[in-house]
């Protein structure tokens, strides 16, 4: 089983440094606000996954008024103790190391490696916007199969190609006939990433169908369901309707000036028997349907790769009823990182069997 | 204030205007001409004056030349029947080197591309068009395998197709010598798409 054994921070966020070793079972960070908790699983996760759950930028992890960032951490794996580095610039292109030597192509780093972040903010997946929906999907599928970012990207150009092209058209009609290579590319791109959007979202179905049963004994059903602007089909199919759906849309986006459908404009929505979970879920279903989004999305990992990834629960249990808590971290076999503002939201039994750290504004006591 | 003489200060900015060059290496070039031979700085000095007044454009493929028409166009062993379209004239020199292609070429000087500004007529479509006449049998569309170069060789391949010639695309995939596994997902993808029977 993979985890996380050491962990090294310099200058990131609040920690000026930190050395400090963790056991493969249950940890947890607890303090009062504030004092960097957060921040710690945040170091874990981009350690892991080379990206930042929260903020968008890597400057925003270096300590204010620092020029670098220091993050090194010792997975166990299947194949050995893997040591992993990374160094944040304010300036530059971050360095990925691994056993001591520079990497350059993600796909040259331990595969095993991965995390799951799950966070009080987790509730947006259910009521924020769709993007935030995609995204989830879209990234499910990119740590499976690291190719189709390539597909999303190729997409995401012709998609403002083509947007640029449907404005010029509105003044220079006769243009009309350049926007033909566009949309077979779009239909070809569009194809490729509906077609695996809809393999995953049927597994994420069946994963988060039975964890929403065990939190909520069966009632209500819960059904995942994806919402495509382009008739669904096989691949060819796809591809065949997507290309007279944009026929059919041409005068609508010419006079809008984008481009109206494809899987940029998809939805994924969640129904508790029958009922669409944003408007008729209370505030707790709309939770543990959430909670369920994430543990499914370590589930499937787990299950792919034969390697289960790291948890990192933010804040996570004090929303949670209590047998809920125990819930997550029954049947586990994965390295879990917990942080709480008050142990009393940790279940004794679980309590019993974990490494508790305090966290003190930038450090740790154990 | 400058740490250098003000005409070599002028050499260096000039040199680090040039494309993949920093300043530091236009330091590096600047203080090598200075230690060269005066007749080979003149040489130098001669020879990119001489090759920017002399060299054209060829008035039927596009490529750079001295002499219009071009040298490929001119020479009467190469095959008239195929023109390969291609979108700078690098390309040319990278196909060149190959010695297997015998037929014309056809530089577009560019990609559609919306986002920049360059459509259809931005580039040298008409021109190729008007080049397709009875010897021609192949056209070999080489714009590169990304979503602009895609898209131009489908737009030329469909004006292309009404005149009744042959329209091909390169094949794109594994590259020759290289290990099936370090060939990232997409290259895959692609190559098992264009597979061919055996």
């Amino acid at each position: 089983m993979m985890f996380l054994s050491n962990l090294r921070l310099v200058d990131f966020r609040n920690f000026k440094e930190l050395e400090v070793s963790f056991s493969s079972g249950i940890n947890i960070f607890y303090g009062d606000n504030a004092q960097g908790k957060t921040n710690l699983l945040e170091s874990i996760f981009y350690l892991s996954n080379l990206r930042s759950e929260k903020s968008a930028k890597d400057q925003q992890l270096i300590m204010h008024n620092k020029p670098m960032a220091y993050v090194k951490g010792v997975f166990d794996t299947r194949s050995g103790p893997v040591e992993r580095e990374i160094i944040l610039y304010t300036d530059r292109k971050k360095v990925v190391k691994e056993g001591g030597y520079q990497k350059n192509r993600w796909s040259e780093l331990c595969e095993d490696i991965s995390a799951v972040f799950f966070s009080p903010d987790d509730l947006l997946l259910i009521k924020g916007s769709p993007s935030i929906r995609r995204k989830y999907l879209d990234y499910l599928i990119y740590q499976l199969k690291p190719g189709y970012i390539r597909n999303l990207q190729a997409y995401y150009r012709i998609i403002s190609q083509r947007n640029v092209l449907l404005k010029s058209l509105k003044k220079n009609p006769s243009l009309s006939d350049s926007i033909e290579p566009w949309d077979l590319q779009l239909c070809d791109a569009g194809s490729r990433i509906l077609a695996e959007r809809l393999n995953y979202i049927e597994v994420i179905d069946k994963y988060v169908h039975e964890l929403f049963d065990s939190f909520c004994g069966g009632s209500p059903e819960l059904n995942v369901k994806y919402f495509s602007s382009v008739r669904i089909g096989t691949r060819e199919t796809i591809k065949r309707d997507f290309l007279i759906a944009l026929k059919h849309a041409r005068e609508k986006e010419i006079s809008r000036a984008f481009t109206l459908n494809g899987p940029h404009r998809d939805d994924i929505l969640f129904f508790l028997d029958g009922h669409d979970a944003r408007f008729f879920g209370s505030q707790g279903q709309q939770r543990i349907l959430a909670l369920c989004l994430k543990m499914a999305q370590a589930g499937i990992l787990a299950n792919e790769k034969g390697e289960s990834p790291i948890l990192l629960l933010d804040d996570v249990m004090s929303e949670l009823d209590f047998a809920k808590r125990r819930l997550i971290l029954e049947n586990n076999d994965s390295q879990v990182f917990i942080t709480t503002a008050d142990l009393n939201f940790i279940p004794d039994e679980i309590l019993s069997r974990s490494n508790v750290y305090r966290v003190i504004s930038g450090s740790l006591e154990w | 204030m400058s740490y250098y003489a003000e005409p070599l200060a002028h050499l260096i900015d000039e040199l680090s205007r040039l494309p993949g060059i920093g300043p530091k290496t236009a330091q590096r070039l600047a203080f090598h001409i200075l230690k060269m031979p005066k007749d080979r700085v003149a040489n130098l000095s001669e020879s990119i004056t001489k090759a920017r007044d002399s060299i054209i454009y060829c008035s039927i493929c596009g490529n750079f030349t001295d002499i219009d028409p071009c040298s490929i166009c001119r020479a009467s062993y190469r095959d008239r029947t195929t023109i390969m379209v291609v979108e700078d004239p690098r390309d040319v020199v990278a196909l060149e080197r190959t010695r297997d292609y015998k037929g014309l070429y056809h530089v577009l000087h560019g990609a559609i591309s919306p986002l920049e500004g360059i459509g259809p007529d931005d580039i040298k479509i008409k021109e190729l068009l008007s080049r397709v006449s009875d010897g021609v049998k192949e056209i070999i569309l080489a714009t590169n395998p990304d979503v602009e170069g895609e898209a131009t060789a489908m737009y030329i391949a469909r004006l292309l197709k009404p005149l009744g010639v042959k329209v091909t695309r390169i094949a794109h995939g594994i590259p020759v010598g290289g290990d099936l596994e370090y060939a990232d997902e997409a290259t895959l993808t692609s190559a098992l798409e264009g597979r061919r029977e055996m």
